[in-house]
């Protein structure tokens, strides 16, 4: 009788453990805000823009990251997507994200993509909520399209 | 004693999986609370606001004469209320609150549509020179004339 002989079979076993165990726990905890929405299939900026060029609107999953939320209530979002930083707001006001700590984590939103021309005072007022300057505020003097998403769910990855 | 290894071999992986790495096979997703950063008195008071018109117009709504006959609008200090930050008071606000006052007075005084809406028009006006963020959300508090 060889004990190792014998114990090959669970020194395999305790690698595959180990392998699987890795693989299947490797995956972050998802928060979801708004509603728990599907996380297949989403686009990233440069595809969304795509889908605008066939139509105004385009009711998609947008995948990037968070650069920044709104330190005050968590009422909108910037979501960094290919080039583009999108501006996300979430659907009727009807819910809202951490207005600190989400930075830098991987979201999916689901929602309308559209784009938006922001006005000089809306500009001013995100740029206050964002904590910028007086100078940085007053120096806004023009409206900026910019690509924005109104979602109805969000999901971050922690 | 081979064979009980062997068979060892097969379930120690299954066990293991299924006790430590369990819930990331079947995840349950967490939702989070609406406001998951907490409410100011102010801005719950808006809230219940909100859900003042909402109901309002939704009985108004489902009444087949679309009445609006003793309606009634609780008002709310908003000047007294502490806000979620100081920066969202500020004189518009201060100018706009008791407008938003005198329209709910007019309401209940005369509970017309008209009316309604001029307390909805108070909210907006309001909150485009403080925060727009809910500006949408207001817009579909409005009583609009083909009855939507």
């Amino acid at each position: 009788m060889t004990p190792s002989f014998y114990l090959a079979p669970l020194r395999f076993s305790f690698l595959t453990v180990a392998c699987l165990c890795l693989a299947s726990c490797s995956d972050s905890p998802q928060t979801y805000y708004g509603a728990v929405i599907d996380t297949d299939g989403a686009l990233d900026g440069p595809a969304i823009r795509m889908e605008l060029k066939e139509q105004g609107r385009a009711q998609v999953r947008m995948e990037g990251e968070i650069a920044a939320t709104c330190p005050k209530k968590g009422c909108w979002m910037d979501v960094v997507s290919g080039q583009d930083t999108v501006f996300v707001r979430f659907q009727d006001y009807g819910f809202f994200v951490p207005t600190e700590g989400a930075e830098g984590k991987r979201t999916i939103v689901e929602g309308e993509a559209f784009y938006d021309t922001l006005t000089v005072p809306m500009l001013k007022h995100y740029a206050e909520d964002a904590g910028e300057s007086q100078a940085f505020i007053d120096a806004i003097e023009a409206p900026e399209l910019r690509l924005a998403f109104t979602a109805t769910g969000v999901m971050i990855e922690d | 004693m081979r064979r009980s290894l062997k068979i060892l071999g097969v379930l120690l992986p299954v066990v293991a999986i299924v006790a430590g790495c369990g819930n990331a096979w079947s995840p349950s997703p967490t939702l989070a609370p609406n406001q998951p950063n907490g409410s100011s008195p102010l801005a719950s008071a808006m809230v219940a606001m909100d859900a003042q018109l909402l109901q309002t117009l939704e009985a108004v709504m489902a009444d087949p004469n679309h009445s609006w006959e003793g309606r009634r609008l609780m008002s709310q200090d908003f000047l007294a209320l502490a806000p979620t930050t100081a920066s969202m008071i500020n004189a518009h606000f201060e100018a706009q609150a008791p407008l938003y006052h005198l329209a709910i007075e007019q309401f209940n005084a005369l509970p017309t549509a008209a009316h309604y809406n001029e307390v909805v028009a108070s909210c907006t006006q309001c909150h485009l020179g403080t925060c727009p963020g809910p500006l949408d959300r207001i817009a579909k508090r409005e009583m609009r004339e083909d009855g939507a």
